[in-house]
């Protein structure tokens, strides 16, 4: 037994080795960023400022950060709904092609991110796809219809980007349900809507929960999207943080954003890790 | 010895990102390369060319012509905005040719990242025209020599909105073009350009003009269509009625469309404002022989010539702007002159604590 452990422990290293170089330290880079101030060439010089968290929580930033929670709520809340019933049907119908269905729902990951993006500015764009199809059909022709530079683009943009996260944490939940428990179910007369409420989603909910997580998380701090999709009323705290680094060179104060955001975030995933310690107590109770 | 543990601390406090303190190492006697009193560059091949510009920004073939010339290759990489340039450059990345931008020259000399360029190296030199040997950013040119520049106004469409008045203030008074306008994206653009129309300078370092400025942006943020640098695709798909543009992006809007006599250009009275593209070598290039037989190879009158045909500017060469000239014969008000030099708004990108205040501005106006 104890020469097992042993090797337990030689395969954790190169993972804590991984994480301690290449997300620890850089971290702690950003964390000391955030506490310093800029020389001539932009360059960081240390020290213990916080005038960028002084900045950081200043009221005008206020609607952008109210902004980006309401988008990555909706969207989260719009992949939930369109995301189970596309699990639920690939686990209980999808027979021997489940796997093959699940592939082709991670397909567009296939081509990167930033690609797919743009292929939606070309789509949604005044000149573009829809706003031809729709002229095509007489049901719009000029000015065309603004797809572009709204909140719905965004949210969107975030929902079809981050759906295939929802659905792969809720199959493996529903994949690994114990059938013999809907049958129990049905056994003792309920109806399958009874059943599905009672027993099936219940039980799947730890995959709702993950998929919560995986993709409000990356939605909050998505760029991408806003930028390309929206316009100046769709800024989004990625937004701010990027434009920092990339177009006012202000690292500091893009750190200390980053620092917050992050602290944001590390909440939500400590309310996910609760719930979910809680939720295994009342399984063993 | 007190000066070496000085500087010794200084370089653990600023780790790998020495460069910027290259001037003060220099002074204590520090051994990184920027504190070395290099020799001039001599202008021979040493070795292969490590080149980094934006995308697509010098013809191809006038690359191919200078690897088959010196029998070397050019590797290429790109930048997508010039801040990232230089956090490339303040990192202490090793390219032979950089091409920087005049409104970061308080960072990019002010902070010693670019190597001094010996004019009898050059051959072609004397195509550069005077201004560019004496330009207000580089006193003497002795860090640039100039690749491409166009000034900033207003470009708008004939068929969406008339009577425009040559005034900062066209941005603002189109109501009926309201969701069609566009502001550049570039925070020296926005703010400068708000600042000029108030009648300040394009880089005030007043916090309550900077302020003013951010504020008057906010206004108009309801009328805009959004922040944007692709401002030739925004004329060029009719989206952007009136657009905050650069002149040299009006040409390739006009080169695409139909009717050209839908698209004009102005600019404006309160204030034109101008930078330019320039040629360095950093203080870490390896090959700095290769890097100034590639200015001077750009600066010869053929490939001069064609770099303006290619990406639609002037350049700064008697040659090139010739060239350019020729190019906008049909549309006058893309036309360059000596007077857009001296009169034009220098932008300047701010630093230190007026960094601060105008990166906290913009942000505000992002944010609104």
């Amino acid at each position: 037994m104890r020469s097992g452990r042993a090797i337990f422990r030689v395969l954790l290293l190169p993972g804590t080795l991984w994480l301690a170089v290449l997300f620890v330290i850089p971290l702690g880079l950003v964390a000391a960023v955030s506490l310093a101030r800029t020389n001539i060439v932009g360059l960081p010089v240390y020290g213990l400022h916080l005038d960028n968290y002084k900045s950081a929580f200043q009221s005008y930033y206020l609607p952008v950060i109210f902004r980006t929670v309401e988008y990555a709520g909706a969207a989260t809340a719009i992949i939930g709904v369109l995301a189970y019933p596309t699990a639920y049907t690939i686990a209980r119908f999808g027979g021997r092609l489940k796997n093959a269905l699940i592939v082709l729902v991670i397909l567009p990951w296939f081509v990167d991110y930033l690609v797919r993006i743009y292929a939606w500015v070309v789509i949604l764009g005044d000149n573009g796809t829809l706003n031809g199809i729709l002229h095509g059909l007489g049901l719009r022709g000029s000015p065309p219809v603004q797809f572009l530079n709204r909140p719905w683009a965004v949210i969107g943009g975030l929902v079809y980007t981050y759906f295939p996260f929802m659905v792969l944490p809720v199959y493996a939940a529903l994949e690994q349900l114990d059938h013999q428990l809907i049958e129990a179910g049905r056994d003792l007369y309920a109806s399958g809507r009874r059943v599905f409420w009672h027993i099936t989603l219940p039980l799947s909910s730890p995959g709702i929960a993950a998929g919560i997580v995986l993709t409000f998380l990356p939605s909050l701090g998505d760029f991408a999207t806003a930028q390309l999709l929206g316009g100046p009323d769709t800024y989004m705290v990625g937004n701010l943080i990027a434009d920092q680094f990339s177009d006012v060179g202000d690292i500091t104060f893009g750190s200390a954003l980053t620092i917050v955001l992050m602290s944001v975030l590390l909440v939500v995933i400590l309310g996910y890790l609760w719930t979910g310690s809680r939720r295994a107590r009342a399984v063993r109770a | 010895m007190t000066s070496w543990s000085w500087s010794r601390r200084a370089f653990l406090r600023d780790a790998a990102l020495l460069s910027g303190a290259g001037g003060l190492l220099a002074a204590c006697g520090g051994n990184s390369p920027a504190a070395r009193p290099a020799a001039p560059i001599k202008a021979k091949v040493d070795g292969d060319l490590n080149y980094f510009n934006w995308s697509g920004y010098v013809p191809p073939q006038v690359i191919k012509g200078f690897e088959a010339e010196y029998k070397v290759t050019v590797n290429q990489t790109y930048f997508a905005s010039d801040q990232a340039m230089l956090t490339k450059l303040a990192a202490g990345l090793p390219y032979d040719i950089v091409f920087t931008n005049s409104a970061y020259m308080r960072q990019l000399i002010g902070g010693g990242l670019l190597r001094q360029i010996p004019h009898g190296e050059l051959a072609n030199y004397g195509q550069v025209i005077p201004f560019f040997r004496d330009p207000p950013y580089d006193p003497g040119a002795r860090y640039t020599i100039p690749y491409g520049y166009s000034p900033t106004g207003i470009a708008w469409l004939t068929d969406r909105v008339g009577a425009m008045t040559g005034s900062w203030n066209d941005l603002w008074t189109h109501k009926g073009a309201s969701g069609h306008i566009y502001v550049l994206d570039q925070i020296e653009e926005a703010l400068g350009m708000s600042l000029l129309r108030l009648g300040w300078a394009i880089d005030s370092g007043v916090a309550s003009q900077v302020n003013r400025a951010a504020s008057a942006l906010i206004e108009l943020k309801p009328m805009l269509a959004g922040f944007s640098t692709a401002d030739y695709t925004n004329l060029e798909n009719g989206s952007g009625w009136i657009q905050h543009a650069w002149s040299g992006d009006v040409y390739i809007a006009l080169g695409k469309v139909k009717d050209p006599a839908t698209i004009r250009f102005e600019t404006c009275k309160e204030g034109i404002p101008i930078g330019v593209d320039t040629m360095s070598i950093p203080v870490r290039a390896q090959h700095p022989g290769t890097a100034l037989l590639f200015i001077d190879w750009l600066l010869r009158p053929d490939n001069s010539a064609a770099c303006v045909e290619w990406m639609g500017q002037a350049n700064g060469t008697s040659t090139g702007n010739a060239a350019f000239n020729k190019l906008v014969a049909d549309f006058p008000f893309l036309q360059t002159s000596d007077a857009i030099l001296t009169r034009g708004a220098w932008k300047r990108v701010p630093t230190g604590s007026q960094q601060q205040l105008w990166a906290q501005a913009w942000s505000r106006v992002q944010a609104s």
